[in-house]
């Protein structure tokens, strides 16, 4: 099962609606059209890491808090992700608890 | 210009003091405290500077402080300072809006860059925060009329089209319109909906 779908399960009892994208350019195509949201995302994706996509996000005006996935990280890398404006940062191997606060959290 | 100090709160003393010495040796103040419970006790909550915290101390740590203090609505910045690398900590203590996590050992300039970061933050919320009791004041000194008046005047209308709405004439707008002004302290309409336009927005929050 890919983790997109895993996040879909663990997601699905606290959001409505999820939708799901395998790379950072085809969110962006989208985004014009979403509202109140938030976007979940590994620290790096096939086109582009998530750092990137936060600044590219801010650059372009888009509000959209960022919850970004990782693992074995070092600390220096996760504390410049939240400085850059990350809303949270989750380590994997993901908890269902920690996922669903974080995104309540954000949407709220 | 109010004077900034750099707060120090580290139960290792040894740390305290290469850190105090360190940030005085570029010319800034810096007051230490072993305990987040002295430092609660000195400190003014109104103080300007910046607050370097360390993570782990007993009985109150450095991110129980942190929550203390937001409590108390300090807005101090905070940069963290840690011998223990827990990705969880750093990343709550970056949302509950901390400037930087620094693991120790630290390098002592990438430190003080931090620090000018921190006090520079604190700097522009001061301002920030001066510039709208300021703006609050000249507002709670317009009687209703002229608040009426003025609120019209930044939409843009002219003293005719008021006066329609408000039902008085051309000349009484005109009179509120110069109180307006003068109580603003300002000398044109431009500047009065500059002063608003100007107003800053709370930061919003991560």
């Amino acid at each position: 099962m890919s983790e997109r779908e895993q996040l879909r399960g663990l997601l699905a009892s606290t959001c409505k609606n999820i939708e799901t994208f395998g790379n950072a350019q085809s969110f962006l195509e989208k985004i014009g059209s979403i509202q109140q949201a938030c976007l979940i995302a590994p620290a790096s994706l096939p086109d582009m890491n998530a750092r990137e996509l936060i600044s590219r996000l801010k650059r372009e005006g888009k509000y959209i808090p960022v919850i970004v996935l990782g693992e074995d990280c070092e600390m220096p890398r996760v504390v410049s992700l939240m400085r850059a404006g990350a809303a949270d940062f989750i380590e994997r191997p993901i908890s269902k608890h920690r996922l669903k606060a974080a995104v309540q959290r954000v949407l709220k | 210009m109010i004077e900034q100090s750099v707060f120090v709160v580290d139960d290792d003393e040894a740390v305290c003091d290469s850190i105090k010495e360190l940030v005085e040796s570029v010319g800034l103040h810096a007051q230490t405290f072993t305990s987040a419970q002295s430092f609660l006790d000195a400190y003014p909550v109104d103080a300007a500077g910046c607050l370097i915290l360390d993570v782990r101390m007993f009985p109150i740590s450095g991110p129980v402080l942190q929550q203390r203090l937001k409590e108390m609505g300090a807005s101090l910045p905070i940069v963290f300072i840690t011998g223990h690398g827990k990705i969880d900590i750093a990343v709550e203590a970056m949302k509950a809006g901390a400037v930087d996590f620094i693991r120790k050992p630290y390098h002592e300039q990438a430190l003080l860059d931090v620090v000018n970061k921190a006090l520079e933050q604190d700097a522009k919320n001061r301002d920030n925060v001066q510039r709208k009791k300021l703006l609050a004041d000249r507002v709670a000194s317009l009687t209703s009329r002229e608040r009426e008046v003025m609120e019209l005047l930044t939409r843009g209308l002219t003293n005719k089209v008021i006066g329609v709405r408000l039902g008085i004439s051309v000349r009484t707008v005109e009179v509120h319109r110069m109180r307006v002004l003068e109580k603003c302290g300002v000398k044109s309409v431009t500047q009065l909906a500059g002063l608003f336009a100007e107003a800053p927005e709370d930061t919003p929050v991560r």
